[in-house]
């Protein structure tokens, strides 16, 4: 054994330049990987230990209605003696002031509330439970400081909610309660739950969050609590998460992005493998007649394999302590870079479970992806060893190519553990490993063509048959600055789409503003009151509340929230636990299309022996409950129950910013059912919205309206930086991808060296021979990023159609900035790593 | 006179210590003459080589070739002189394992910009005995073959002077005097200069003239 230590390290010794680049690949490919890992250990840690602030209680009971006493007071009997209750309620609403107008999100609280942690004001005041607060006996407010901007305030101004004028008393620097900050797309106003409900904001079908905290003596029985107080409410649209569901709930958006972006991640780490495979792939074949002579000498096969294998996790060692290293240098500018999106300060540090990450990953990897190769060691033949002039070579078979498998199960189980999710980890391992055939079958018929070419250089003609003769070089570059320029060029294409759809979804004109919470009551008044301004509404739906009871006489079981193992199941656990908003119309809207059934002709018939009325259910929200055509659901609408029978299926555009349901019923049932109503105002210029608004907030307070121009840009805004962070991983594969190129390219000037000087000895200058390599990599460099930027127009597009019902447009900078980038890059590449043997003098050959 | 060599002298520095390997040395050989060249190793048999090829300078002397002292040319016209008047055969057969024999043999017709590159490379390998393995790749052909495929790259461009190293001691006996047999036929038929750098007595033989390289000078 300690022969072979010994070998092995003499090996690497004397073979500086394959451990650097094999270390240098291997350790980049690494470094996101684990950045993300010490990432989202960080963000478990410190969900985990800002819970309780973060939901304000142990255990939250809460619907998206006003509770009435008589649901709440079995919960009240279990918890009195055990717990502090605090009661809010969480809605959107209008906000006037200095004759503007804002919708904000207002946040009505008890004296108890925050149960755990604190509000920090501007003033130096730190809210807690105990803290007596002026907002709960006066009209007061503190508001988040985008809103004394929005609206040019100051602290002593006033602003109107509903039909009361609050005294903006403070302003909160730091709200430890606050999720995702990004994601909210109004600032906060904090106000006393009694003086809110003097303002009468709040009436029938009005949205708004009506949640009991509680506090529980002892924090540790919270599960059991749970558990009994569901049993207590079996309603499946009141809501019961502990801390814990809503520490979940808080860092669901921020763990949906660093799942994503550890996909991506996975890109570099692949890319990296696929040059480590590379580089050994070279080494070894190049160490075939040492082989062959540890043979003669009496070392057995499985012996010598040891020592590469030794050597593999060697090194595979030493790059992943190089990619902790690099990683505790990148942490600082992850944290930075995160720190906007996420609810609360996350200190990221490398753990102890990242360390053995890094070196599973660095030792299992690199011999994952090389195991192939030592393959063909194996069939080193001493005999030739024996022939005068004889060439001692490493024997690779097709048969070998099994010997993948096993990395590749291993990449498989990586995406699914980064995504936490299968659907989503084999989604992207399919979708990648399609682009990595797409991109060989690309590069494989480049090849193919290339000796139809005819070009007049003979620098051209021999740069391209170079192309064409080196397959697994040429291959290998193709497939690693292919998938980086697709990844880099996907994101904008993407982004460019989404904007087109948000701006103008399907070429529809996007209203100026989105009327909701109207109240029936209301609706004639608005409407003559918008004719009086010269403007009228659009897409009035009546929107009524109901729950699902029964699926074809199946019950509609809520479904206890849990540990849950992927997000599929977490998304589907939520989806089905809220309850539903019905409305009713006689024609499809411009915003739907038909894609199963037939549309009804007339309202539903009435009286005895009449048939169920018919039901329009989203396409998408039926799959997710398994609800086919003809299925009879059964609602509960105000205690009164009412069903109805899918006769179609519809595909809505939910951006289109029109009042859009998941069910419509016929009309001819539920006119009759108390609801509120929503409406739309077509398109007008910023000026006269703005202005519509302000005056609408002055009309008719209660009624919430989103400023449909501004939440468009928010929310690009918003898209923005995501993807701002998912492109800086897609360039680090890239980056990833120009080592792997960097490496190829070493390695071939190297094994060219030969050719380059037996091409001096023939006449031609070292001019002629550094453009022969420009000309090849140029080839190269245009040819990879081609292929990928096609790819990710190819695949944007698929998307667009997926995602925005066939809306895409091409953005061309993006894609022409890669191709001129890349090829220059693989220019300067080739230089670098060959411009000693450029310039070397072809006496090498005759010194041989 | 096709090579002349005027008191060529060439001095190497290992370490501390100046090795002087040509010590004023000179020759003249005829025009199509084969010259065999011999000397026992480190005598600087290859050390003259690289010199008449160009591919090294000397300390002194001069080397005429075509009436030029090749010696006083800059790096670039000792290029494009050595690509069009000075074919070279390596013992390592030193081919583009990527191209084809045929392709092999264009690379310096094409390097050079001629015409007719395929046909002239065809027929050179065709005098090599190889017109069945034109599209055959180096390494799908044979030792033997590789070397002569070697040997017609060298002497496609109609070189005036064809320099050999060793041009059989990567093979074996048998296969090394084959091709050897070809490559005397074949600079005979088309009167090429050449110097040929062997250990073998028996191929020495076989050359016209035969000069002992010893303590630096050609006897």
């Amino acid at each position: 054994m300690f022969v072979i230590f010994k070998w092995a390290w003499r090996e690497i010794r004397n073979h500086r330049l394959f451990v650097l680049m094999f270390t240098l690949n291997l350790s980049l490919g690494l470094v996101g990987f684990l950045c993300l890992d010490a990432f989202k250990v960080a963000l478990d840690q410190s969900l985990k230990s800002n819970a309780q602030v973060m939901l304000s209680g142990d255990i939250a009971i809460s619907a998206r209605r006003i509770l009435s006493s008589q649901e709440l007071k079995p919960v009240k009997e279990l918890l009195e003696s055990s717990s502090v209750e605090s009661h809010l309620w969480e809605f959107f609403s209008m906000t006037a002031a200095q004759g503007q107008s804002r919708l904000v999100q207002v946040k009505a609280i008890d004296e108890n509330y925050p149960l755990y942690g604190e509000l920090n004001l501007r003033s130096g005041k730190k809210i807690e439970g105990s803290t007596v607060k002026e907002v709960i006996t006066e009209p007061r407010a503190w508001v988040y400081p985008e809103l004394l901007a929005q609206l040019g305030l100051q602290v002593g101004d006033s602003i109107k909610l509903g039909e009361v004028h609050f005294l903006v008393s403070d302003v909160i620097d730091e709200d430890k309660t606050q999720t995702f900050r990004l994601a909210s797309l109004a600032p906060r106003v904090y106000v006393g739950l009694g003086q809110i409900q003097k303002a009468k904001l709040i009436g029938f079908g009005s949205t708004v969050s009506d949640i009991h905290l509680f506090k529980l003596d002892m924090p540790e029985t919270v599960a059991e609590v749970k558990s009994r107080v569901n049993q207590l409410i079996p309603d499946t649209s009141i809501r019961i998460e502990t801390a814990m569901d809503a520490s979940d709930d808080s860092g669901r958006a921020l763990r949906y992005l660093s799942d994503y972006l550890g996909l991506v991640s996975m890109v570099a780490l692949f890319l990296a493998s696929l040059g480590t495979a590379y580089l050994f792939r070279s080494y070894i074949v190049s160490r075939s007649y040492e082989i062959a002579i540890l043979n003669a000498l009496g070392l057995g096969r499985g012996q010598a394999q040891k020592i590469y294998l030794l050597q593999l996790a060697g090194l595979g060692f030493v790059s992943s302590l190089i990619s902790l290293s690099l990683s505790f240098l990148l942490l600082p500018a992850l944290t930075a870079l995160l720190a906007e999106f996420s609810p609360m300060n996350i200190a990221i540090s490398l753990s102890m479970k990242t360390v053995v990450l890094a070196i599973l990953m660095g030792t299992l990897g690199s011999a994952f992806s090389c195991w192939p190769f030592l393959l063909g060691s194996r069939r080193v033949k001493v005999r030739d060893l024996l022939v005068e002039g004889g060439d001692v070579q490493s024997q690779q078979r097709a048969k070998d190519l099994w010997a993948f498998l096993p990395g590749l199960i291993f990449y498989w189980l990586l995406a699914i553990w980064q995504a936490n999710s299968l659907q989503t980890g084999s989604w992207f391992v399919i979708f990648f490993f399609s682009s990595f055939l797409l991109l060989l079958f690309l590069g494989y018929g480049f090849q193919m063509l290339i000796p139809w070419l005819r070009p007049p250089s003979w620098i051209w003609r021999q740069a391209l048959l170079v192309l064409s003769r080196k397959k697994a070089s040429t291959l290998s570059v193709m497939v690693a600055i292919g998938l980086g320029s697709l990844l880099i060029n996907l994101m904008p294409q993407l982004k460019a789409s989404l904007k087109e759809e948000l701006a103008a979804p399907q070429n529809m004109k996007l209203p100026s503003l989105f009327l909701f919470d109207i109240q029936d009551e209301q609706m004639a008044p608005l409407q003559q009151w918008m004719q009086s301004q010269g403007h009228a509404l659009a897409s009035i739906s009546p929107m009524v509340r109901a729950r699902i009871l029964k699926i074809n006489d199946r019950d509609f079981e809520k479904t206890e929230a849990k540990e849950f193992a992927t997000r599929e199941e977490e998304a589907e656990a939520r989806f089905r636990n809220r309850g539903v908003n019905l409305s009713y119309r006689e024609k499809i809207s411009e915003a739907e299309d038909l894609s199963a059934g037939k549309w009804w002709t007339g309202p539903a018939s009435t009286g005895p022996g009449a048939s169920l009325p018919e039901l329009s259910l989203e396409t998408r929200y039926a799959e997710r409950l398994g609800i086919a055509m003809g299925d009879i659901l059964s609602f509960d609408i105000q205690g009164v129950e009412i069903q109805g029978r899918v006769g179609s299926l519809r595909k809505v555009r939910w951006n289109s910013f029109q009042p859009n349901f998941f069910i419509l019923f016929q009309p001819g049932v539920l006119e009759e059912a108390p609801k509120t109503f929503l409406a739309s105002v077509p398109q007008m210029s910023m000026e006269e919205t703005q202005n519509l608004q302000n005056k609408l907030v002055a009309q008719f307070p209660n009624v919430s309206m989103i400023d449909v121009a501004r939440t468009v840009a928010r929310i690009f805004e918003v898209s923005e930086k995501m993807s701002w962070s998912l492109e800086l991983m897609a360039f680090l594969s890239i980056l990833a991808g120009f080592i792997v190129l960097y490496s190829i390219a070493s390695q071939q000037a190297l094994s060219r060296r030969w050719d380059l000087n037996m091409m001096k000895v023939m006449g031609a200058s070292p001019r002629q021979v550094k453009n022969l390599l420009r000309s090849e990599f140029f080839v190269l460099g245009l040819l990879s990023s081609a292929s990928g930027v096609l790819l990710s127009v190819v695949i944007s597009y698929l998307l667009s159609q997926q995602l925005f019902e066939g809306q895409f447009d091409f953005y061309w900078r993006e894609p022409l900035l890669t191709l001129v980038l890349v090829s220059g890059m693989s220019v300067f590449i080739a230089e670098l790593s060959a411009r000693k043997i450029v310039n070397e003098k072809p006496l090498a050959l005759l010194n041989r | 006179m096709s090579l002349t060599i005027e008191n060529l002298k060439k001095t190497y520095q290992q370490g501390t210590e100046k090795i002087a390997i040509l010590k004023g040395l000179s020759a003249q050989i005829q025009n199509g003459e084969i010259v065999a060249i011999v000397g026992r190793s480190g005598s600087g048999k290859s050390t003259l080589l690289s010199l008449l090829a160009g591919l090294d300078s000397a300390d002194a002397g001069r080397i005429l070739l075509k009436d030029q002292n090749i010696l006083g040319f800059s790096e670039s016209e000792m290029t494009n002189f050595r690509g069009r008047n000075i074919g070279i055969v390596f013992q390592q057969f030193h081919l583009m394992n990527h191209l084809t024999a045929l392709e092999n043999v264009m690379l310096p017709l094409e390097i050079l910009q001629e015409t007719d590159i395929q046909t002239r490379a065809t027929e050179m390998l065709t005098q090599m005995n190889l017109e069945h393995r034109l599209n055959h790749l180096p390494s799908e052909l044979s030792g033997g073959e590789c070397q002569r495929v070697a040997i017609a790259r060298a002497l496609v461009v109609k070189p005036a002077i064809l320099l050999a190293d060793e041009p059989s001691g990567n093979l074996d006996l048998e296969t090394g005097e084959k091709v050897m047999n070809v490559f005397f036929e074949v600079v005979r038929r088309n009167k090429i200069t050449t110097l040929l750098v062997t250990h073998s007595d028996e191929l020495a033989k076989k050359c016209d003239r035969e000069l002992r390289l010893q303590d630096g000078v050609l006897n």
